[in-house]
């Protein structure tokens, strides 16, 4: 019995981080090119006291065995990496990945971080960074006298302006790149994800070739949280965590029961 | 020993193991491929022809595995395998071969498509490698595994002789016994698909009232059949 609060304590607990993984996918409703988490969950071990088809005293196979499992375990948060839906945003620097693909980002402390948002800036010397201050990988610069309409960003990646003399002039490539199993990716927060061992090493490419998506300039990928689709999870996890709850209720009172007993 | 206060103990037992089960199955009520337990009482019968005159140990709970299909999901995950009908994927670990209802399959440094736990899963002939880089897999109802448009393998789904004998060992996962011969099963291979927990929330809330009522009665009984001794004791003596 006392076994059975503890199993029903174990399912309190995942649905607990069930609901910090809704919460977080809520609160970034509209965050632009925010991937959601969902939260996957295990069956805990068993205690076997008996394996099924063993031979009980009476010399007879047992049909099935006396296994008692101790509940449930949350075994990985999963980015699910689908396609956010694009929005004009009439900003010619604002630049969305349309299909698959990150930008590659250089942080201050040299190390490669990787992002879906594209809501590029131009800082002091005219370089492309993320609205962070972190540059891309190979830097592009447009001269910081050339207004930002006549910079144009081609779906291959070709980013070129024409200067205030009318001559036009190509400042750079912007490549992306790909992973194996995106979902491995570790979060930095920040709208930024690193490399890891699970998630394979990046492959870079031009952008729109061996399955990138292609950039889609004066657009912004927004948030893939589905609001109706939480709210239902989130009901869902709240009575998962209540039935638990009761669960936990009746142990008490049959304990209470065993106890009076005697008197 | 009077068999009147044995029996009522071995009911508290027998329901005891009965909120076991229930809690188990209220812990898994959103877990992915989990297979609910089903306890029952052995018959009265049955417990008769197990020993000659009714066993002190009686009533007592059998658990069971209830193997019927859970309702299925669209998730937007490709890499997330679910099957429709009878049967389980396999996979091999250091300790055998496993099978698991529901499969989220990452590909390892390798190359080879593996479980959560590192366990490769397996297809028709071994385990499935697909070529470095490879970020597109597809997969179809029968179990083909294509990787960037070029098939790589076939997924191997089987059924057990005996499900009921399958060892749960947590993790999603079962171990056939050694002498299971696993033979293949035609249930459909659905991808971006979860098979969600075939609990019912509300089933297993009048289990636990039920086993709440049944103890309570049990030690009710108990308690009327040790006063009876007690007063016959003090009359006789």
């Amino acid at each position: 019995m006392i076994k059975a609060l503890y199993t029903a304590a174990t399912g309190m607990k995942t649905q607990q981080v069930n609901v910090d993984v809704i919460a977080n996918n809520l609160a970034n409703v509209n965050t632009s090119g925010f991937k959601r988490s969902q939260a996957d969950f295990q069956d805990l071990l068993y205690i076997i006291l008996q394996a099924p088809g063993a031979e009980t005293a009476e010399g007879r196979q047992s049909p099935t065995g006396i296994e008692i499992g101790s509940g449930a375990r949350l075994v990985s948060t999963t980015k699910v990496f689908t396609q956010g839906v694009l929005e004009p945003t009439g900003r010619k620097l604002d630049v969305a990945i349309q299909g698959e693909g990150f930008y590659e980002v250089e942080l201050p402390d040299g190390s490669i971080a990787y992002t879906r948002d594209g809501a590029f800036r131009r800082d002091a010397n005219g370089e492309l960074v993320t609205p962070e201050g972190y540059p891309l990988k190979n830097n592009i610069t447009i001269p910081r006298d050339v207004a930002s309409e006549n910079i144009n960003f081609g779906v291959d990646g070709t980013v070129s302006y024409t200067d205030l003399q009318g001559t036009q002039a190509t400042a750079g490539t912007i490549e992306l790149v790909r992973f194996p199993n995106p979902s491995g990716l570790k979060s930095l927060g920040g709208n930024l994800f690193a490399e890891t061992v699970a998630s394979g090493q990046a492959v870079r490419g031009k952008p729109g070739e061996d399955g990138l998506g292609g950039l889609l300039p004066a657009n912004l990928e927004r948030s893939n949280v589905e609001v109706v689709n939480e709210m239902v999870n989130l009901i869902v996890a709240q009575r998962a965590y209540e039935v638990n709850s009761r669960a936990i209720r009746t142990g008490d009172q049959m304990l209470s029961i065993s106890t009076s007993l005697t008197r | 020993m009077d068999t009147g206060l044995l029996h009522g103990a071995a009911n508290l037992r027998a329901m005891e193991r009965r909120l076991e089960a229930a809690a188990m199955n209220l812990a898994n009520v959103e877990t992915p491929g989990y297979k609910r337990l089903r306890p029952a009482n052995e018959s009265f019968e049955a417990a008769l022809t197990r020993a000659s005159k009714l066993p002190a140990r009686y009533p007592r709970t059998i658990v069971a595995r209830d193997f019927a299909q859970g309702p299925l999901v669209t998730t937007e995950n490709a890499r997330e395998l679910s099957l429709r009908g009878e049967g389980f994927f396999v996979a091999e670990d250091g300790r055998g071969i496993k099978l698991a209802r529901h499969a989220r399959f990452e590909v390892d440094p390798q190359g080879y498509l593996v479980l959560h736990d590192g366990s490769r899963l397996l297809g028709q002939v071994g385990p499935i490698l697909v070529p470095p880089g490879s970020s597109e897999m597809h997969v179809t109802s029968d179990g083909t595994v294509s990787a960037e448009g070029v098939v790589v393998g076939s997924l191997r789904v089987v059924k057990s002789d005996d499900a009921q004998r399958l060892v749960a060992e947590g993790g999603g996962a079962f171990r056939p016994p050694p002498a299971d011969r696993l033979p293949l099963s035609d249930a459909e291979v659905l991808q971006g698909v979860r098979e969600r927990s075939n609990v019912e929330a509300v089933d297993e809330m009048l289990e636990l009232m039920m086993i709440q009522h049944s103890f309570q009665a049990s030690s009710r009984a108990m308690v009327a059949r040790s006063e009876a001794a007690q007063r016959y004791i003090q009359q006789s003596g």
